[in-house]
């Protein structure tokens, strides 16, 4: 047997790729030569080297990549396994993608909302003010017509407040005030509906002072009622 | 005898169960279930990883093929008969996308100049806590002799590389690696000894005075 038959047998040996008739021979035969022995020798630490060789560690990126791999590769199987599947992959995708979308704006809606109730609470106290019980403060933001001339007449009207007095009106009249501060109209609300010439004379030359909106002269109406003296009672 | 008749059924056994447990494997990577994906993931990715970067002795290449293989993997589940193991069918693949690698980068990327950091940089925090365990002197012995036989490994053809380190690192079985390869027994068997004496050959003339690796020089009959 020579050498270079064993020592091609060598390697197969080592991995027990010999049938066992093959092997005594060749165990025999380098138990006499020493080459083929150390040729033995020498694969087998060239073996344990490599048997030895450490096995390096994964980057930990790379199983990071791997992990999102297998992510994306189990949702795209799922999502083809049936039509209802595609269908709630695709619902899943376009709620994925409103969130995404919506997600940026929550902090600042939600910040903004909170500092503006927060900024209203404190200013509040500030803003508040004195209130009268249930009567109204007169804004002079809009006025009711009165009367201005009255001394032509004999017996001089009086102007009285309607709601202090209790009197007895023997004609009540509503009374259409131009901007100009004439009487443009009038009805009567109580009393004979057919006026002495008297007193519709008196009522044409009133001179009323306008109802004033916003500072400007308008449209208004006075209610006027007059008894025999000629009172008259202004009300807007 | 009957001892052996024992072992060979055990044996038998044991490869039914593992080609059971494939078969579950890949049925449940068919339906989509996040386990499954888990489970390839923590039983292969580190052997694929291993053996793509000792085919390759390129960190990055390795961490490309490893995704390359995965992604096809994950793919083609659905053509998986079962008629290899889960193992050798993915070990094919890796061996594939490390030969294309291979070519690629002596086509377009042999003249590039390499602009990474160490690798230390990269490497997780676990890896640089020293192992207390072995004696600064074995220490610096092991990681020369490893760096030895990884630049070894480097120099041999990549034929016979691919053989070497599927046998001898991922401690494969010469079936397994002819499936793997595609190649007859007799030519895996070639194939490992041509490989295992380029490699002696070249660890030899760089450990002469090295009697821990026990390594005796040829000497003439």
């Amino acid at each position: 047997m020579s050498c270079e038959y064993v020592q091609e047998r060598i390697s197969p040996l080592l991995d027990e790729q010999v049938d066992p008739a093959e092997r005594e021979t060749v165990l025999a035969h380098m138990k006499s030569c020493r080459a083929c022995s150390a040729h033995y020798e020498s694969m087998q630490s060239l073996r344990s080297a490599l048997l030895g060789v450490d096995a390096p560690a994964m980057p930990a990126n790379l199983r990071q990549k791997l992990r999102v791999l297998a992510s994306h590769e189990c949702a795209r199987r799922v999502s083809r396994l049936t039509m209802a599947a595609r269908m709630n992959h695709l619902r899943d995708r376009m709620h994925l993608a409103f969130d995404n979308i919506m997600r940026p704006f929550g902090l600042p809606v939600a910040s903004g909302l909170l500092s503006a109730v927060l900024l209203f609470a404190l200013l509040v106290p500030s803003l508040s003010f004195a209130h009268r019980g249930g009567a109204d403060d007169p804004t002079n933001l809009a006025t009711y017509p009165q009367l201005t001339n009255v001394g032509a007449l004999s017996d001089a009207p009086e102007i009285e407040d309607p709601d202090s007095s209790a009197p007895v009106y023997e004609t009540v009249l509503e009374l259409k005030i131009s901007p100009e501060g004439r009487v443009w109209n009038w009805k009567v609300l109580q009393g004979n509906p057919n006026l002495t010439p008297d007193l519709q004379q008196m009522i044409l030359l009133r001179k009323f002072q306008p109802a004033t909106l916003f500072g400007q002269p308008t449209w208004g109406t006075a209610v006027i009622g007059y008894r025999h003296e000629f009172r008259y009672i202004v009300q807007g | 005898m009957a001892t052996s008749i024992l072992d060979l059924s055990a044996e038998r056994s044991a490869e039914c169960a593992a080609d059971n447990d494939d078969l579950r494997l890949v049925e449940s990577l068919r339906r989509g279930e996040e386990r499954a994906y888990e489970e390839l993931l923590t039983r292969f990715q580190q052997p694929v990883y291993v053996l793509a970067l000792r085919l390759l002795e390129d960190p990055s290449g390795a961490s490309d093929v490893v995704q390359e293989v995965f992604l096809k993997v994950f793919r083609n589940v659905a053509s998986f008969r079962g008629q290899s193991t889960l193992k050798t069918w993915i070990y094919r693949i890796t061996v594939n996308e490390a030969h294309n690698a291979r070519r690629w980068f002596f086509r377009h990327r042999r003249r590039e100049v390499e602009l990474d950091t160490s690798p230390d940089d990269t490497r997780n925090w676990k890896e640089n806590i020293p192992d207390e365990g072995r004696s600064p002197f074995e220490e610096a012995f092991g990681r020369e002799q490893h760096v030895m036989v990884e630049a070894a490994l480097e120099k041999i053809n990549p034929i016979f590389r691919e053989a070497v380190v599927l046998r001898d690192i991922s401690d494969l079985s010469y079936e397994e690696i002819a499936e793997i390869l595609g190649v007859s027994l007799g030519t895996v068997k070639s194939r490992i000894l041509r490989g295992r004496e380029a490699l002696r050959e070249e660890l030899a003339g760089s450990l002469k005075s090295r009697p821990a690796l026990r390594l005796v020089p040829k000497t003439a009959e």
